[in-house]
């Protein structure tokens, strides 16, 4: 048995070595295809020609080179850490720095809420399969799953926040905030500022962002959930935990949630690479300063000028965050079922 | 504990699974039927005695013996453990004499929870009936571990590092870890093979000898039945059919049902080896099942008024055997090898042995 801390370690160094290859796909892909069908002249001269000469310049300087060196100057700017800058010289990597954090804690708050509400949803519509709390929980999940992100978002913004009274935009009530922003998000920076105010403030902001993107996605977790406790349930171990004298809270949530969750830990893993594509829509909707924002700024969104730099690197780091969020999946299903073997 | 009484005691023990309706059926208020898998069991065990349970599949066994175990909740009859009614307990009441009877089951791999370990397997019944933590709780699992022949140094490992026979071992450990008085055995060597089999027989024994307990053996293992049991009931589509101590019962059966049972177990002597006896006809349905011997239509032995009066569980002879057939007397001593011979035609048609005499 290789279950071992060192056996984890290869594991862990295996799959990000295997991160390298889908990276550098991931790259050349969104390269050919975002460069394929540009000549320097019309791309610089139809967006930068009322810019001033200098941006005119720098776009014909960096457009105008064949498109292989193009692509090795940008790799090898990468491989040094350097995103590369808008045309008009905006660093890339200045933006992604302060925006990659507000996106994480937006899709960590969604995954806490899919998992404090829809895993536990799933366990009651397995203990009332069949009956009417499996058709409510149904109907719940479903809803959210058929709803188009778009519309979810733009109903909960206009509709459910004011008649909660919470706030549609932004990370706080106010523009500047009067403590450091060491990391980027918006809740940890006001607890690390002791900011009590603050810090409620910048919960309220999260909630409706947040609720709405665990509400379309939350179905997968409670639908997984479901199913997997239908299979554990009528196993023998389950039944002997009843026999243990055990009250039906831990006979459900100890033991048979407990072997349930294989599954639904390795969907959620999938769901949560995937979450960050659903904050697209909803950062721009709830005007929420992350990088699904700033995916839609660097595509031309709003009339903003388009920025290839900034597509590619928003393209990668979805990549980069899928592998790692399939990663930390296959460590936490180790974690969860001693049967796995780590070499 | 009254004295001298039964340890336990279920008087016309019923339990009916309702077929859900289709939404049509609701609408066209078709009454709801019900499966019959337990219907009327009356049984009684008495401290440090073992009862066997044989039957073929389907015949209600296991429901029986999760009705004693309290797993399911009986639809009718009633449960007496040591004389006090436990048919309606619930709750924290009902967990709290989950310590008198305890349970093997059949799949030594199905009735262990993967992610736990053995000390905490055979240790959370301890916790949850005793309210024991922490190191305590190690200590009473190694103890224990010895008696069911496991080395008390495995305390961590996981229930898959083990054999089939290891974990039935574990099982019974666990069953064994609140000291019950009564444990339901269902199955519990059925998946083994036969050396371990025999070891886990043995080892039941023992510890029934040791700790004056009672068990309830579910099996169609009529070699374990004949080792482990005291006295033998033996089901038939959710009845008693006959009940008898174990020597009466497998050397001279009386039900057609009892002889056509183990007529079917196979003999190791080649020259003893014949026609399989086929018992014929169609098995009635479990679904709200027709009045008349549910045997009947199988029975090479039936008359009219087995298709039409069910036969009562009456004493038989002087031996405190009871059976429930008609024409018991008539059939008493007839052999199983007779009638495996007699019934070798198609379909088992009656071939009307001769009523022995007396």
């Amino acid at each position: 048995m290789g279950r071992s801390l060192s056996d984890l370690f290869v594991f862990v160094g295996k799959r990000l070595l295997q991160l390298i290859p889908v990276l550098l796909g991931v790259i050349v892909l969104t390269f050919i295809v975002s460069h394929l069908d540009l000549s320097a002249s019309t791309l610089c001269h139809e967006w930068y020609f009322h810019a001033g000469a200098n941006t005119l310049s720098n776009c014909e300087a960096k457009y105008g080179l064949p498109l292989p060196t193009q692509f090795w100057n940008y790799l090898t700017s990468l491989v040094h850490g350097n995103w590369g800058a808008a045309v008009s010289g905006a660093s890339v990597g200045a933006e992604i720095d302060v925006r990659l954090p507000a996106t994480i804690e937006l899709v960590l708050a969604s995954l806490f809420l899919m998992i404090v509400i829809g895993i536990p949803l799933g366990v009651v519509a397995a203990q009332y399969s069949g009956r009417f709390g499996d058709h409510i929980v149904r109907v719940f999940y479903l809803s959210g799953w058929a709803t188009p992100t778009y519309l979810g978002a733009v109903l909960v913004a206009i509709f459910v926040g004011p008649w909660l009274g919470l706030p549609t935009s932004g990370e706080y009530s106010t523009v500047i905030v009067p403590f450091p922003q060491y990391t980027h998000m918006s809740v940890v920076d006001a607890i690390l500022a002791l900011n009590f105010p603050y810090t409620v403030d910048a919960i309220d902001h999260l909630i409706l962002p947040a609720s709405v993107l665990a509400f379309i996605n939350m179905g997968i977790a409670t639908r997984m959930t479901r199913a997997s406790m239908l299979e554990v349930l009528p196993l023998d171990y389950v039944r002997s935990a009843r026999m243990k004298g055990l009250g039906e809270f831990w006979v459900l949530y100890k033991h048979a949630l407990r072997n349930a969750l294989i599954t639904t830990t390795t969907v959620l893993g999938l769901t949560a690479g995937g979450l960050l594509a659903g904050t697209v829509v909803i950062e721009e909707v709830f005007d929420w300063p992350g990088i699904g924002q700033y995916a839609y700024t660097v595509i031309g969104g709003g009339g903003s000028s388009p920025n290839f730099d900034g597509a590619i690197a928003v393209v990668v780091i979805f990549a980069i965050a899928v592998v790692v969020a399939n990663l930390a999946a296959d460590i936490l299903y180790g974690l969860l079922d001693p049967r796995v073997d780590w070499r | 504990m009254s004295d001298g009484g039964p340890l336990l005691e279920t008087v016309g023990l019923e339990k009916f699974f309702p077929i859900t309706r289709t939404f049509g059926e609701t609408l066209a208020r078709r009454e709801s039927r019900a499966i019959h898998a337990v219907d009327g069991v009356s049984i009684t065990v008495r401290p440090r005695e073992t009862l066997g349970l044989i039957g073929e599949s389907g015949s209600g066994k296991t429901t029986f013996g999760w009705l004693i175990a309290r797993l399911h909740d009986a639809t009718g009859g009633t449960i007496r453990f040591a004389g006090e009614d436990v048919t309606h307990l619930k709750g924290r009441a009902l967990r709290a004499w989950r310590r008198n009877v305890q349970i093997v089951f059949q799949d030594p791999v199905g009735s262990l929870d993967p992610r736990l370990r053995v000390w905490q397997i055979v240790g959370e019944p301890i916790r949850a009936q005793e309210g024991v933590h922490g190191p305590a709780v190690r200590d009473r699992v190694q103890a224990l571990l010895p008696s069911v022949g496991l080395p008390p140094d495995c305390l961590d490992q996981y229930p898959h590092e083990f054999s089939g026979g290891g974990r039935q071992r574990l099982s019974l450990a666990r069953a064994l870890s609140v000291q019950p008085r009564l444990i339901v055995l269902d199955e519990p060597t059925s998946a083994l093979d036969v050396a371990v089999q025999a070891q886990i027989l043995n080892r039941l024994v023992e510890l029934q000898r040791e700790r004056g307990l009672a068990y309830v053996l579910i099996t169609h293992n009529v070699a374990a039945v004949r080792f482990v049991a005291d006295r033998v009931a033996v089901m038939y589509l959710g009845q008693i059919v006959e009940y008898a101590g174990v020597r009466d019962l497998l050397e001279h059966p009386v039900h057609p049902y009892t002889k056509a049972l183990l007529a079917a177990v196979p003999v190791p002597d080649a020259s003893r080896r014949r026609t399989r006896y086929r018992i014929g006809g169609d098995i009635p349905s479990l679904i709200d099942p027709p009045p008349g011997c549910r045997f009947a239509p199988r029975c090479p032995f039936v008359i009219d008024r087995c298709r039409l009066e069910d036969p009562p569980l009456v004493p038989f002879g002087a031996s405190g055997r009871l059976v429930a057939c008609h024409r018991a007397e008539e059939v008493r001593d007839i052999s199983p090898e007779v009638l495996l011979s007699s019934a070798s035609g198609a379909g088992g048609a009656p071939a009307s042995p001769a009523p022995a005499p007396g």
